[in-house]
């Protein structure tokens, strides 16, 4: 049976069992197993928001923090985040990218 | 060959016999006395046999035993247990487990049942209002048999995860403990007026119990998602979904 996963918002593990918030903003209450974001308990109780909890656990050294799933083979935290951060700088822009041009040197 | 020899070999013949013809049988339920370190566990059996009892944390896995003399009515104590701790249980013989159950040790709780018969299990699922439990005498301190934790939690694979996080808030000492203690905190609410929320959206039901600030959310098919204690004091407030009662779920009480 194909399940279909989910990223997170928080360090985009794409990897979770159901989408964060539903369409009225109930919490899924999944532990992200990568970076340990809980939907609804670090945000709704805690308070901690996607960005500061990203910055911590990237200071934190990206550790994977699942006791009880195993990291996919060849996990690699930095590609994750990256590859995270285009797609989101991507999704913000509408269309065709924008060309960028440069001034040409003037030839004396 | 001496006489006492020849008497020796017709005992164990006889004995040998004896046991291979008849299967023995337990009369009754096994009783369970629990203090807060110490657990005594009785039976009888329509036989003589050997006394035995498995036992552990985990009901699908219980590591330690204890023994005793062969006879009918049978009684174990098993010493150096956890206050306020669930056991699970198996009585029987070396050659046989007659019945299981578990129980909890006096300390955060106290209370001792055996497991239903198979049954009183059928005959609850299919007769509304029928117990699965044995009778008590106060149903308050019964502790519920839960169901396999395959049954009760929704994705298994996060339970290790879940009770890393959340179990010391209700003192669960294993992931199965506090995956059973989720299913009871459901049972509980569907059988009095805890207050519950439905989120028609993905059908996640939210219970939350005011006295001990218990939270828990779990999927529509009545599986745990997660259980634990907010710190917020508004967070019961904010969460989604129009309040419900038991009878308009899908799923009932044990």
């Amino acid at each position: 049976m194909k399940s279909s996963a989910y990223t997170c918002p928080v360090c985009g593990f794409d990897k979770l069992t159901e989408p964060p918030r539903n369409k009225t903003g109930g919490a899924s209450m999944e532990i992200c197993a990568c970076c340990g974001f809980q939907f609804g308990v670090t945000d709704d109780d805690q308070g901690i928001s996607y960005d500061d909890y990203r910055q911590q656990w990237i200071a934190g050294g990206m550790k994977w923090t699942s006791t009880g799933r195993k990291a996919p083979k060849g996990w690699d935290p930095q590609t994750q985040l990256g590859s995270f951060a285009l797609r989101a700088t991507l999704s913000r822009v509408k269309g065709r990218p924008p060309r960028v041009s440069y001034d040409k040197p003037r030839v004396a | 060959m001496s006489v006492i020899s020849q008497r020796i070999i017709r005992a164990i013949a006889i004995f040998t016999a004896a046991t291979a013809l008849h299967a023995v049988e337990i009369i009754g339920e096994p009783q369970v006395r629990a203090a807060a370190d110490s657990a005594t566990i009785s039976w009888r059996t329509d036989v003589d046999c050997g006394t035995r009892v498995h036992y552990g944390l985990n009901a699908a896995q219980l590591g330690q035993k204890a023994e005793g003399d062969v006879a009918s009515a049978h009684e174990i104590t098993l010493r150096g247990l956890a206050p306020g701790t669930t056991y699970y249980y198996r009585v029987g013989s070396a050659r046989t487990q007659l019945a299981g159950g578990s129980f909890t040790t006096l300390g955060a709780a106290s209370s001792a049942t055996p497991a239903p018969s198979i049954l009183r299990r059928v005959l609850s699922a299919i007769i509304p209002g029928e117990k699965s439990s044995a009778p008590a005498a106060k149903p308050t301190a019964v502790t519920t048999p839960a169901p396999p934790t395959r049954q009760t939690w929704g994705h298994l694979d996060s339970l290790q995860d879940h009770f890393d996080r959340h179990g010391r808030d209700f003192r669960a000492v294993s992931p199965d403990d506090y995956a059973a203690q989720a299913w009871r905190f459901l049972q509980r609410a569907l059988s009095t007026d805890l207050p519950m929320k439905l989120d028609e959206t993905d059908g996640t039901l939210r219970v939350f119990d005011p006295s001990t600030r218990a939270f828990a959310a779990y999927n529509r098919a009545g599986k745990t998602k997660t259980y634990f204690k907010p710190e917020s004091a508004s967070y019961w407030q904010r969460q989604p979904g129009r309040m419900v009662k038991a009878s308009e779920l899908r799923f009932r009480s044990r």
